[in-house]
């Protein structure tokens, strides 16, 4: 099976959760083979789990430089500098740098890497873990168009990816990053909804998250307007324009958008601390 | 015995009873082990505690579902059940009865997809009776048979070579077709309905006496196969049929057995639910906006979010049970940060409270017009 990403190997530096959902889900998609995926952690039995489903392990993160192309740096958000420094020495031109970390802008990957090298910024979310992710990445130092369409290619195994510039990352958390939080609400009220009109809970709970699931994918794969494909299932008269006429009257619409503008203000506070 | 008719397909020994043949049918929606309770007439309130990933119904499987299949199994029913190893590779076992659409617009066109697409049944195995001549010619382009319009002799054609009988027509028309269909049931045959807000009695009253029916509530997102439905057996109904019923509607999507007095409440949750998300999606989009993203980005991040955030309840517990929704939220509201900060916002409108009503309020309607 042809490589989509023309035969690059891809490296993680921490083999955590986010981390083995990545290579699962690139293995998944056959964007690339086990073989051409290595990773390095200081837990033996993160390593184990990733040679269980057939990638290579090294010592440390210098090694992996030697590898591989594209290099994920999955580590939590404080040791990013620190990993990258550690690598430094053995970092080229031709890797790709690629950090998931929530909060680490694109200048403190550059002032670890140097000036000359292609660095990538993902802002995933948790949703990456059973291979849904909503995310954006924006490009610094010497990263290119060509290097944004690789790392596309890699997150399109697990979800959605878009470029975007980084004073919109913070946007970005604001939605996506922060947006699970909101459908987890949503989904807790309307089992409660669909227990207060007679429902068992365990039925409900199941019934809320697959409407909320199967609507969503609606609206991903007909690419038809949410306005639209309301006007579509709200007949006159009907069961369904009853409720909809209630989230309207509590301004729901509006607590949605405060919701994401208010989050998207604290990350932009947080990522001026 | 009921249940053994899937598994010679797949080379398995036959089961001890109808719930390992029931888990069978749910591993070959290619997905972890499912813990599904039987249906049968006893505990029909018991509903399918762990549909098989319905996200990943028709999806081709994933690494997780793959990782799973690599551990050994949970026993998926009761203790005294033995649940031999199954094959990786599995697919859905398909059900020997031909089925006959009568009426196959948008939603019955789904169905027939999913079904052949999940392999539980076939084109050849399928036959539809519809008025329109477009809708004959797409069904037949499809590989089809089909009969004319049931009012006019479709209607007995059908009956007489199909085993399960679905129900696509609008509610308004269900009462002459009814008619026309009453004179061709055999006690062999099993009437599906998937006709909104029509009662179980009201298909047995119009339909000789002692005729199995099924009735099932599906939602939009049956035209993507990733309908909530909801199931109710009428007074005849076999384990069997509860059986054959859940097989086909989870190709499409999570298929859950109810009690007919909970469908109003169904009615109000997923019937009408998809409405309630679209607005959402629209809204968060609309904020991130605000914030400075695109709209086209900003859409396409919103709509993905959601999705995301709603498979991670089925998925997010590596045992294959449903994970609760508050406590993924405890678990990405970091202190002081910028997700607490957004939940705020809508714990202070009272966005939980905006939803029960609107559940409730469909619900009534539904009960004012059944």
């Amino acid at each position: 099976m042809p490589s989509q990403i023309d035969g690059r190997k891809v490296g993680f530096v921490g083999a955590g959760a986010m981390a083995e959902a990545l290579a699962r889900g690139f293995l998944d998609k056959k964007v690339i083979e086990a073989g051409d995926i290595w990773c390095c952690d200081p837990s033996k039995a993160r390593m184990d789990v990733f040679a269980d489903f057939g990638c290579s392990n090294v010592k440390n993160a210098a090694e992996i430089s030697q590898q591989v192309d594209v290099i994920f740096i999955s580590v939590k958000p404080q040791y990013v500098g620190v990993v990258i420094k550690e690598m430094k020495p053995h970092l080229t031109s031709k890797h790709i740098l690629v950090s998931i970390a929530a909060g680490i802008p694109l200048s403190v990957m550059k002032d670890a890497a140097g000036d000359d090298k292609r660095i990538i910024r993902v802002m995933p979310n948790t949703p990456c873990l059973v291979g849904e992710v909503a995310s954006a990445m924006c490009l610094g130092g010497r990263a290119s168009e060509e290097d944004g369409k690789v790392v596309k290619t890699l997150f399109s195994a697990v979800g959605f990816c878009c470029v975007v510039e980084e004073k919109l990352l913070s946007a970005v958390t604001g939605l996506s990053g922060s947006g699970p939080a909101y459908v987890f609400i949503m989904i807790e009220a309307l089992a409660d909804g669909g227990v207060k009109a007679g429902l068992p809970r365990d039925i409900a709970q199941q019934l809320a998250a697959q409407t909320v699931f199967g609507s969503a994918k609606m609206v991903l794969q007909t690419g038809k307007h949410p306005g639209q494909l309301k006007d579509m299932v709200t007949s006159p008269a009907g069961t369904t324009i009853a409720g909809v006429h209630e989230l309207e009257k509590a301004g729901v619409r509006a607590a949605f958008m405060n919701a994401v503008t208010t989050a998207a203000n604290k990350a932009d506070s947080l990522a001026s601390i | 015995m009921a249940g053994c008719y899937s598994l010679s397909k797949v080379g398995l020994a036959a089961p001890h009873s109808v719930a390992s043949a029931h888990a069978r049918l749910c591993y070959s929606a290619k997905i972890s082990s499912c813990r599904v309770r039987h249906p049968t007439r006893k505990n029909r309130l018991f509903t399918d505690q762990r549909k098989p990933s319905p996200c990943c119904a028709g999806a081709t499987q994933s690494a997780e579902t793959k990782r799973v299949f690599n551990q050994p199994q949970a026993d998926p029913v009761s203790e005294s059940e033995t649940d031999e190893d199954l094959p990786q590779q599995m697919n859905l076992s398909a059900l020997p009865d031909r089925i006959g659409f009568i009426g196959a617009g948008q939603m019955g066109e789904a169905l027939i997809r999913g079904f052949c697409k999940s392999g539980v049944s076939s084109v050849e195995q399928i036959s539809a009776s519809v008025r329109r001549f477009d809708r004959q010619q797409a069904l037949s382009a499809m590989g089809l048979r089909v009969y004319g319009d049931a009012l006019e002799g479709g209607a007995a054609d059908l009956a007489a070579n199909s085993e399960i009988i679905f129900l696509g027509v609008k509610p308004q028309y269900l009462d002459s077709i009814l008619d026309a269909l009453k004179p061709h049931i055999l006690p062999s045959h099993l009437i599906i309905s998937i006709a909104a807000g029509i009662r179980v009695a009201s298909l047995e009253a119009a339909l000789p006496e002692g005729t199995r029916v099924m009735r099932v509530m599906p939602n939009t997102p049956c035209l993507i196969g990733q309908a909530a439905s909801a199931y109710v057996l009428g007074t005849h109904a076999t384990d069997d049929d509860a059986q054959k019923t859940y097989a086909l509607m989870s190709s499409v999507g999570l298929a859950l057995s109810v009690e007919e007095r909970m469908m109003d409440a169904v009615t109000g949750l997923s019937g009408s639910g998809p409405a309630y998300v679209f607005m959402m999606i629209e809204a968060l989009a609309d904020g991130a906006v605000a914030a400075g993203l695109p709209r086209d980005k900003a859409m396409a991040l919103a709509a993905q979010t959601v999705a995301g955030a709603a498979r991670m309840i089925f998925e997010a517990s590596p045992d294959g049970s449903i994970t609760h929704p508050g406590v993924l939220k405890d678990k990405v509201a970091s202190p002081a940060g910028t997700t607490i900060s957004g939940i705020a916002e809508l714990e202070n409108s009272g966005l939980r409270g905006a939803l029960i009503r609107a559940v409730r309020a469909s619900a009534k309607r539904s009960e004012e017009l059944g």
